[in-house]
């Protein structure tokens, strides 16, 4: 038995008494002002979370109410991205991001993007070999080419979608099947699946 | 009441917070809402309610319309529906692409599907969005198309409102409400959905009917009548054209005539104004093809 446990005859001059609160109040603040700043960071970085007063459920995201409008003359736009889907993204990956080292990128790359599309309708026909730079970076790949494959319109409706891609901000003008065809013979002494190289590539007119 | 400021500050933020999260942050979110501008037709949706429609809005109201009958269309998804919408000339291609679409059809159907122009395809009938992209990149990387066949993918909202009830096309959306002040949403379903009863009933004479006793025009309604809207009174030189055409016990006697009154006619022009067909951005009714 210690000290403080025997008996004791004093009488305390006060009652013990406990503070209303044990925590101080500017903590439940703080944390309720982080907690606030916490949920407006989630709802603008995006995603499932984002606020957008046009979503109503059963909808969920903008994009999936983008996909159900009626289909105006986008250019070939959205069948452009099905085909992307299936052919493309494979190796330049759904996000038009490609693999670092291995496979050149689609988005922000100056191939897509040139002026006209010239090159980027050949490298789609014929496929493209050997070192090449994209966006300031090297590759060393082979690309086989989709002339065979793909009709002049569905190269028209992918090259449309890579090239405007709003996914990835891309914003270059739409290409036309005509403009394929017009490749297509212009190159008619090409021997098909005869992939390019980047100096051959190089050497053609961007528009 | 030793704590009577902390009682008080407690509540005051407890009320401020709800008004706060029910009052101005929808405000914020909602306040720039405008009547879109349909690219076919050119007109704006919504427009607001003039003359007898509008003044029907406060008939409903005065008669407390809404506490039998909600104003809003709930849908549950969505789904998709192929239809071969042109079969084109050459039945071989088309059995070809077909199979693409799906592995249990077989080159012997080549006639069966040349016969189905503008019908629905069996099995296609519940297509989510991922596979009816998948399923027309199948289609379109044929060569069919060359031969004049064509596959079109009808968008159809579902849900128990619109496919059972049949009470709309779509979800109702904010923008519906943008010039109802104020609102009458409704809370209780006792009576079918209004938001679309425009459309269901568009006729004047079905509504005055329907008014004056519910069951001459649905068998077991249970709506009560609402005579006091219309008027019993004698027949003048000539039985007045917007008379009720009522027969049996309904009937008055002879010489007297039931007539709608100013009321029941606002009334009725209200409810053939609410319609709520007009695809949104937010809200689509069916995909063009």
């Amino acid at each position: 038995m210690n000290q403080q446990d025997q008996p004791t005859n004093e009488v305390k001059a006060t009652q013990p008494s406990v503070g209303r609160l044990a925590v101080p109040v500017w903590i439940f603040i703080v944390a309720l002002l982080l907690g606030y700043r916490g949920c407006v960071h989630v709802d603008q970085a995006g995603g499932a979370f984002a606020f957008d007063a046009r979503i109503y459920g059963p909808y969920r995201t903008p994009k999936e109410l983008e996909n159900l409008q009626p289909t105006g003359d986008d250019g070939g736009y959205k069948k452009g991205e099905a085909q992307y889907q299936i052919y493309c993204a494979g190796c330049h990956q759904a996000g038009g991001g490609g693999t670092p080292g291995v496979f050149p990128p689609l988005a922000g790359s100056d191939w897509v993007l040139a002026e006209g599309p010239n090159r980027i309708i050949r490298v789609v026909l014929y496929g493209l070999a050997g070192p090449v730079t994209v966006a300031g970076k090297s590759f060393n790949n082979s690309m086989p080419g989709l002339g065979e494959a793909l009709t002049d319109e569905q190269i028209a409706q992918v090259l449309t979608y890579v090239r405007g891609s709003k996914d990835w901000g891309n914003k270059a003008t739409p290409v036309t099947a005509a403009q394929v065809k017009a490749a297509r013979d212009a190159e008619k002494a090409r021997p098909s699946g005869k992939q390019f190289s980047q100096p051959e590539i190089d050497a053609i007119a961007v528009q | 009441m030793n704590n009577g400021p902390f009682l008080f500050l407690g509540s005051f933020v407890a009320l401020l917070l709800s008004w706060l999260g029910l009052v101005v942050v929808p405000q914020v979110q909602l306040r720039d809402l405008q009547p879109v501008k349909n690219d076919t037709t050119g007109k704006y949706y919504p427009l607001q309610r003039l003359g007898l429609a509008r003044q029907g809005a406060e008939v409903y109201r005065a008669n407390a319309c809404y506490t039998c009958h909600s104003q809003q269309v709930r849908q549950e998804g969505y789904r998709f529906r192929a239809v071969l919408e042109k079969v084109g000339t050459n039945e071989t291609e088309l059995a070809t692409a077909l199979m693409k679409l799906n592995p249990r059809w077989q080159q012997s159907d080549a006639e069966l599907f040349a016969q189905a122009e503008g019908e629905a395809l069996t099995d296609m009938e519940h297509l989510t969005l991922q596979q009816k992209a998948s399923l027309e990149a199948r289609f379109d990387s044929t060569k069919v198309s060359e031969y004049g066949a064509k596959l079109r993918f009808d968008f159809i909202p579902t849900g128990a409102d619109i496919e059972v009830r049949k009470w709309g096309v779509r979800a109702s959306v904010a923008a519906d409400y943008l010039y109802d002040d104020p609102l009458m949403l409704g809370s209780q379903r006792i009576g079918p959905d209004l938001s679309n009863v425009g459309n269901r009933w568009p006729e004047a004479g079905w509504q005055l009917h329907h008014l004056y006793h519910p069951r001459t025009k649905v068998e077991g309604s249970t709506m009560p009548d609402y005579r006091f809207l219309f008027e019993k009174r004698r027949i003048g030189a000539a039985p007045s054209p917007a008379a009720l055409q009522l027969t049996g016990d309904l009937a008055p006697a002879d010489g007297w005539e039931i007539v709608p009154t100013a009321d029941a006619l606002a009334l009725v022009a209200y409810l053939q104004s609410l319609k709520v067909t007009e695809a949104l951005f937010e809200a689509p009714t069916t995909v063009a093809p």
